[in-house]
């Protein structure tokens, strides 16, 4: 009946305008956060540029709709998000060091892994 | 009287002799594993000057005959001296004498045919002693009992004699084909059907063999029947049997003497035997397995070289059905042999390159060539072929779909490089101004 | 002050002298606990699978790791050979060889045998330092100390690390505890480092066991449960995605793991959890920019719709056969009547079997009641790393009690938390520093009989756990020396005077044939000598205890339960030349191939249900019987014969008494034997071997000239000849 649709309406009304809010409340803080901080932008390029890369391997294999050789996929597209995840690792820290890890240390940890990292990309694809 | 008789056997046997020598000069013929025969035949049955064709066909093949007459007494005949044959062939006339069975077992026989000693049994319905009759059973033969003659009213007549027009003879190697006059008298067996036995000469369809002296059921009707059969056991020894004792005596030499003198050739390896004189196996490119184990797919070749005895040496022997097989379990492969070069004494055989299956594994590399009246020949061997290592698989850069995931690889790789110099050179601490909630 | 500063040294260097004194004598213990079998038999390989692994270390030794990596074995699964190099772990021999070309390079060459059988012992004291490393970082030293101590001696890890235990569970064990440690100090402080060597050790348990699936999902599974109880925190992110990314790509170069780790459901956990630690980094983020309420619905539309493509994904893609379905193995953990039906491979291994309530006393004594005690206590605490030793011990306790082979993996988390509340206990009672404390400021206003009453409860308490911690050690001691000592190569028992003796039956055994038979024989036994046959007597074997191949072994199975004539057509097929026997009949050895033959059939029986019935063995009222009751298939069958034959000239000709199972076996069964014959027979008749006949030159089947031999020699003579009835000759 007419009054109850309506208030169902506004719900999802509200809803929906809560989620478009948040998005670019959460949006609009980000820029802030990295507008002063040159480091954070370059870690935040290298996210970006890593993203686009292992896209474009997924959708290689999407293309071929083959996948081999599976193991050079692995090893490029782990590549690609292991090394994703070390930076947002690394950049966690550059906002709020960890308790105990001084930045630098961090940031050699990060140099430590990452070298391991591609070893085992290399070793994998052969 | 006496000279006349005398004087009648000699013309009798020059005569033999003119008419065969021409066949006799052309080949030398001696066995090719032995020619120490003994022939056992009992006096009372066997007159031995009745067989002196036989006989000197058999001297003219360099056979050295050894005489052992049967009578009352029963001293065992030893055809051992521990381990060793003392005879390479054994030829036994039908024998009626109770004392054989004690002196030469059935275990003997079977010993001596086993070890390689070749047997050639003439049977009579007069004589088919115990031994020889449980020995000729083992090997899936089964002549007629005492007294049982084959009949036959068409090619026949009263007195138990069969006169074939046309006989053949079932196997070609054996003895050649072709028509024969052959004259017979004696018992016809009955054959199991292994595949070790060879018949030779088949009863007529129209025979039948009764008991001649009580009214029995009859041991073979028509063709079931055989007059003679041969046997080649797995190790290539040979025997062969005739059930009648006229069939090699002077009497019908005319007649029955080619075909007796080719059974005999055969059963005393003079002819049809063949070994081989080994084989190899390599890569097409000429490496052994010794320097190269065999892996998956590879291209091999394998030779294997036949010889046959042609009566005096050891020469080529040529066929177009030698084959070859792959082998796990069941064959993986099976390729005719082509033949590839001659030499003086064996014919090789080649397969050509060919390359072996997609699957890892022990593989037998197998010929096996068995056919019947050749002799036997196996050889085998087991190798075992492996998989592909890990670095003989393609490279990442031979394949090119991973070329877009190898660039994408050194790609991150060099990014994080300059990453890490431009990151260094950015070392400033920076306070971050924690996010207010009130957005 | 200075005095309380150079007090506080020396008490430091005190601590510091006590906890080097203490390791040492644990290590010394670790050890010397497990030489039990060394010093009564000698340093020899025990058990089935061990044996295989020491070949395996021998080749590598002698090859080089090329050749290892590459290894095509001829010489197990004839005619299938099998490529050990990709199909196994290659873990505990790699760190053998090293050990073995380490020890040389500094002069002290050890054969590597030698090597091989102290192995586990050596690694013992290490695994004892990272368990003292993992529980200081639940607790504190102490109770890091007490753990040491527990995991150095409790008989549920040295069942396995035994010396001449060689098998990949000695060093598993130390790399399990190894990467925890690292893991949990990688949880604590979000150290990237400590999560990369948690990720490298992992990788090296990856290639040492196949229970590393165990890491696999119990990490995750930690991580899940704290971000399910809201304790989500970038040092969580940083820790598990670093091991996740690192581990599973290092776990993956393994040639045996392959590409497992993406396509086995087994390993989905860890995927999804990482998923979900991506979106709960984003959404944290999210949340900390925005008001709750916004954040809310967000988080409630995402939440949903990630679930419903998580579950949708995970099982299309099992539709679909990208990712293997649940493995045979991990159903049986859930579901214990389903191997028994379905494999019954995996359900004949004893090990499988579910544990029986004393085997958990037995393994670990007085840590099992504490163990509760130890989680209860850690639940007051409820540190992020105290979830994950309470999720290990649940999980765990669960599996412990459905296999018995995983008691193995319970027993160090056992250890921890009965050492935590150990500590814990003496943390209260064993302070007496008040009794020494000197300043009256610090000293409460007690009565003279609160203090006598608070001394003795407190001395009570500690005397009466001192008292069970000796126990422990007595038990332990015991259990070690007369349990799990056993080489089972070498059997003990007693002389009728009492004195002990040796049965050896099985290297005597072993070893002719080692030295009477042809280098290229081929030797047919059931699959759970192979390892021992290939080892001890280097002769090509057909099923060995890899059990990779459940068809090959059924034919081995065929082989056993059918009768001769069919029997020696399948084993002449796979050009076997001797068949081994395990008959415990006479001498009354359990392990014996007669009382495993059940399992013959009902393996032989999933791939040939036409051709074998288990039904057949039983006698018609369903008992399973070797005596004159028993079923004419079971007379028949190869394995009866084999067993069984001249059984009865051990007694008066006519009937023998089977002393293991109590049944008197008549010679008229058994029969003869004509297809087989028999070599060798061990001195309590415990390992019989036979030969295949020749094929008979002249084409008679072998029944018949066995037939005619015994004939012969019984000397009837046939006098009449019969018409025989032959087949039509084509």
């Amino acid at each position: 009946m007419v009054p109850k649709t309506t208030p169902k309406k506004a719900d999802v009304a509200s809803s929906a305008s809560k989620f478009s809010d948040t998005i670019s409340a959460s949006y609009k803080a980000y820029c802030k956060q990295v507008s002063g901080d040159r480091q954070l932008q370059l870690i935040d390029t290298f996210c970006a540029f890593l993203v686009a890369v292992g896209v474009i391997q997924f959708l290689f294999v999407c293309a071929a709709k083959d996948s081999f050789p599976l193991n050079a996929f692995l090893a490029g597209f782990s590549a690609c998000v292991g090394q994703f995840v070390l930076l947002v690792s690394l950049r966690m820290q550059v906002v709020n060091s960890f308790m105990g890890i001084s930045p630098q240390r961090a940031f050699g940890e990060f140099v430590l892994a990452s070298l391991v990292l591609h070893f085992l990309c290399l070793h994998f694809v052969n | 009287m006496r000279v006349v008789g005398v004087f009648r056997n000699v013309v009798r046997t020059l005569f033999m002799a003119i008419a065969v020598m021409p066949i006799l000069t052309l080949v030398e013929a001696k066995p090719a594993f032995g020619s120490r025969t003994l022939v056992i035949y009992d006096q009372r049955l066997t007159e031995l000057d009745s067989y002196s064709t036989f006989f000197n066909s058999l001297k003219e093949r360099s056979h050295e005959l050894t005489y052992r007459a049967l009578g009352n007494d029963s001293t065992p005949i030893s055809l051992f001296r521990g381990e060793d044959r003392l005879y390479d062939n054994l030829i036994v006339y039908p024998v009626r004498s109770r004392h054989f069975n004690k002196q030469l077992s059935v275990e003997n026989l079977l010993d001596f045919f086993s070890s390689g000693g070749q047997v050639l049994t003439v049977t009579s319905p007069e004589g088919l002693s115990d031994n020889i009759r449980s020995f000729l059973n083992q090997l899936g033969i089964y002549p007629s009992p005492r007294n049982y003659y084959v009949n036959d009213y068409y090619h026949g007549d009263e007195n138990n004699t069969l006169y074939l027009t046309k006989g053949k003879s079932l196997n070609d190697y054996v003895v050649s084909p072709g028509d024969y006059n052959l004259v017979y008298k004696g018992a016809a067996a009955l054959l199991d059907n292994r595949q070790l036995i060879i018949p030779v000469l088949q009863a007529p369809k129209t025979s039948f063999t009764l008991d001649s002296k009580q009214s029995n059921e009859e041991w073979t009707i028509g063709s079931e029947g055989y007059l003679a059969a041969a046997f080649q056991s797995l190790h290539n020894t040979r025997l062969a049997w005739v059930g009648s004792e006229v069939f090699l005596s002077d009497e019908f030499s005319a007649s029955n003497g080619r075909f007796a003198e080719e059974l005999t050739k055969w059963t005393f390896g003079e002819k049809a035997v063949l070994k081989s004189v080994g084989f190899t196996h390599h890569h097409a490119s000429g490496a052994s397995y010794l320097e190269s184990p065999y892996k998956v797919k590879d291209s091999i070749v394998y030779e294997i070289g036949f010889s046959e005895w042609n009566g005096s040496s050891w020469g080529p022997f040529t066929s177009d059905d030698v084959q070859f097989e792959l082998r796990m379990i069941d064959p993986y492969y099976r390729i005719t042999l082509l033949p590839s070069e001659t030499s003086s004494d064996a014919q090789y055989y080649t397969t050509g390159n060919f390359s072996l299956p997609d699957h890892h594994g022990i593989f037998t590399f197998l010929v096996d060539y068995k056919r019947a009246g050749l002799s036997f020949i196996t050889e085998k061997d087991v190798r075992a072929i492996r998989h592909l290592a890990n670095d003989e698989y393609p490279r990442s850069w031979d394949i090119t779909n991973s070329w877009v995931y190898l660039t994408s690889i050194y790609s991150v790789i060099t990014v994080w490089v300059l990453f890490v110099v431009l990151y260094l050179s950015l070392r400033k601490p920076k306070t971050v101004e924690t996010g207010k909630k009130n957005n | 002050m200075a005095t309380s500063c150079t007090q506080k040294h020396l008490i430091r260097w005190i601590q510091l002298l006590l906890k080097c004194t203490i390791f040492l004598s644990l290590t010394a213990a670790a050890v010397s606990s497990r030489l039990f079998s060394v010093i009564r038999f000698e340093s020899i390989i025990h058990e089935f699978d061990p044996w295989f692994n020491f070949r395996a270390t021998k080749y590598l030794v002698n090859n080089g790791f090329y050749k290892f990596l590459n290894w095509f074995d001829d010489r197990t699964w004839y005619p299938l050979g099998r490529v050990t190099g990709g199909t196994l772990y290659p873990g505990l021999m790699a760190t053998s060889a090293a050990v073995w070309h380490g020890l040389r390079k500094i002069g002290l060459p050890i054969d590597i045998r030698n090597v091989c059988v102290l192995f586990a012992p050596a690694f013992s004291g290490v695994t004892a330092w990272a368990t003292y490393h993992l529980t200081s970082e639940i607790k504190d030293s102490g109770a890091g100390l007490l753990a040491a101590a527990f995991i150095a001696i409790a008989p549920g890890y040295i069942s396995r690390s035994v010396a001449g235990s060689y098998d990949n569970e000695a060093i598993a064990i130390t790399l399990l505890m190894v990467t925890f440690m690292f893991w949990i100090k990688a949880m604590k402080t979000g150290s990237i480092m400590h999560s990369t060597f948690a990720a490298l050790f992992y990788f090296y348990m990856v290639s040492a066991w196949g229970g590393y699936v165990f890491i696999t999902n119990l990490i995750p599974l930690h991580v899940f449960i704290l971000i399910l109880m809201g304790r989500y925190s970038t040092r969580l992110y940083s820790a598990y995605s670093t091991w996740y990314a690192i581990g599973t790509l290092a776990s993956m170069q393994i040639p045996f793991v392959g590409f497992l780790p993406i396509r086995s459901n087994d390993h989905m956990a860890a995927l999804g959890v990482f998923g979900l630690m991506q979106v709960v980094a984003l959404g944290s983020y999210v949340k900390s920019q925005v008001s709750w309420q916004k954040f809310q619905t967000v988080m409630v539309v995402s939440l949903v719709f990630l679930l419903a493509l998580g579950i949708s994904a995970l099982f299309a893609l099992t539709y679909f056969g990208f990712i293997a379905p649940w493995t045979g193995r991990f159903y049986s953990l859930w579901d214990t009547n389903y191997a028994k039906i379905h494999i019954p491979i995996i359900a004949s291994v004893s090990e499988h079997q579910p544990t029986a309530w004393p085997a958990f006393f037995f393994d670990t004594q007085f840590l099992i009641w504490l163990f509760p005690a130890g989680v209860f206590l850690l639940f007051l605490d409820l540190k992020d790393e105290h979830v994950f030793v309470i999720a290990y011990s649940v999980l765990c306790s669960y599996f412990a009690g459905v296999m018995v082979r995983l008691m193995l993996t319970l027993t160090p988390i056992i250890c921890v938390c009965a050492a935590v509340a150990i500590s814990k206990l003496f943390d209260v009672y064993a302070d007496f520093s008040y009794f020494f404390s000197s300043s009256s400021a610090e000293k409460p206003n007690l009565s003279k009989r609160d203090r006598i009453m608070t001394l003795v409860t407190k001395l009570t308490v500690c005397g009466s756990f001192l008292a069970y911690l000796v126990l422990f050690v007595h038990h332990c001691t015991w259990v070690t020396s007369n349990a799990y000592s056993s080489p089972s190569v070498v059997l003990p028992s007693r002389n009728p005077d009492g004195s002990p003796a040796l049965i050896d039956d099985f290297r005597e055994a072993y070893y002719w044939l080692r030295m009477n038979t042809a280098e290229d024989a081929k030797v047919a036994s059931w699959w759970d000598y192979g390892y021992q046959i290939g080892g001890m007597a280097d002769r090509t074997t057909l099923v060995d205890n890899n059990t990779w191949n459940n068809t090959h072994i059924a034919i081995v199975g065929k082989a056993m339960s059918s009768p001769q004539e069919k029997a020696y057509d399948i084993l002449k097929a796979h050009d076997v030349d001797y068949v081994l026997v395990i008959f415990g009949g006479l001498i009354g050895f359990s392990g014996d191939d007669i009382n495993k033959f059940l399992w013959m059939v009902r393996i032989s029986e999933g791939i040939w249900p036409d051709e074998i019935k288990e039904r057949d063995y039983f006698t018609p009222s369903g008992e399973y019987r070797m005596d004159a009751q028993a079923s004419q298939t079971m007379k028949d069958s190869l394995l009866y014969k084999l067993s069984y034959h001249r059984f009865p000239t051990l007694f008066n000709g006519v009937e023998g008494i089977d002393r293991l199972r109590g049944q008197n076996i008549r010679q008229v069964d058994i029969g003869n034997l004509d297809y087989f014959e028999e070599v060798f027979t061990s001195e309590n008749w415990i390992v019989r071997l036979y030969k295949l006949k020749e094929l008979d030159a002249m084409g008679r089947d072998l029944h018949t000239k066995g037939e005619f031999d015994r004939g012969s020699s019984r000397g009837i003579k046939k006098r009449v000849a019969k018409k025989p009835l032959l087949d039509v000759r084509v």
